[in-house]
């Protein structure tokens, strides 16, 4: 297992090269996600405050 | 005379769509990447045989390359994309190239930083400034964060998509230096191992088959990436028309 990781002495910029990667990936694949998600909310809570004013408004008694 | 486009491209520029099409090939794309990804870096981190010069530093090459390679079809792409909505105004080639840019840049970004990891057991020094491959894709980088910062700067979204797509189509220029920069010039970077034109690859089938795999891995996940952010970009343009009201209280049901 030590040997994986040491990889001739070469580890540290194998693995710092690969686990940089994994993070601009991850990064890229969650802005990209969250981006999208929060376009989707942002509309509906928009088309929501404007069908508001539409309904019946309940009053208190 | 104006050229004409084929009538089928114009379906292309219609946001519903796009949105539609990107809704029904975006899970295959991210997927197919994600398998492909995973396969890939197991074959190129455990299953290749070490390089007879490089010895175990040499498995940066599932990685690097791609990287590279994905942040110059971003560029490429974009300038496409601006020039196509700049000649004959498709807002959503516009859309297109803004989706693009911010994968391109990060790429770009992962590109030069796994370079400089890989420069440093190999050439002795993580950075050469006087290196033309290395400059041009520094340029590269700058290119993009410029196309940002360009299109960050205007509050009048017409004018942000023919402004940024002006220097995205200048600075297309800069792709085809890079690719041949090795050639053209006596660089520290070595020159294509795989892409050579006419040529077959100077890498062998052990080494080859998972470099393959990481750039259709590579090339399917920045194709899924530009799908999701392109969809974020259409609904933030089209807001308040019918049919993206239509999509949302669909989904809300």
């Amino acid at each position: 297992m030590s040997e994986l990781f040491y990889l001739d002495g070469n580890g540290p910029y194998v693995w710092a090269a690969w686990g940089i990667t994994l993070v601009v990936v991850i990064l890229n694949v969650w802005s990209a996600r969250n981006r999208h998600r929060k376009m989707l909310r942002s509309v509906t809570e928009e088309q929501v405050s404007t069908d508001a004013p539409r309904r019946p408004k309940v009053t208190q008694l | 005379m104006p050229i004409k486009l084929p009538r089928w491209f114009h379906r292309f520029g219609s946001p519903p769509y796009v949105y539609g099409l990107a809704n029904g090939i975006a899970p295959w794309l991210g997927w197919s990447a994600l398998a492909l990804l995973l396969v890939g870096s197991y074959w190129g981190l455990f299953v290749a045989p070490s390089d007879y010069l490089q010895g175990e530093v040499y498995r940066i090459i599932y990685i690097h390359p791609q990287s590279a390679y994905v942040g110059m079809m971003a560029y490429t792409l974009m300038a496409i994309a601006g020039g196509i909505g700049f000649i004959w105004r498709i807002k959503l080639a516009h859309a297109v190239a803004a989706s693009v840019a911010p994968v391109g840049a990060w790429f770009t970004f992962c590109a030069l930083v796994t370079g400089a990891i890989w420069g440093r057991p190999t050439w002795g020094t993580y950075w050469e400034w006087g290196d033309p491959r290395l400059m041009f894709e520094l340029l590269l980088l700058f290119l993009f964060l410029g196309y940002l910062a360009l299109r960050a700067a205007y509050d009048d979204r017409d004018k942000a998509d023919r402004v940024s797509a002006v220097l995205a189509m200048v600075g297309l220029v800069n792709i085809p230096i890079i690719h041949w920069s090795v050639d053209w010039w006596n660089t520290l970077h070595q020159t294509a191992t795989v892409s050579n034109v006419g040529e077959a690859p100077s890498m062998d089938t052990s080494m080859l088959i998972p470099f393959l795999i990481m750039l259709a891995g590579f090339t399917l996940l920045f194709y899924w990436l530009l799908l999701r952010r392109l969809q974020a970009e259409i609904i933030d343009r089209e807001r308040g028309t019918r049919w993206l009201q239509g999509l949302v209280s669909q989904a809300a049901r």
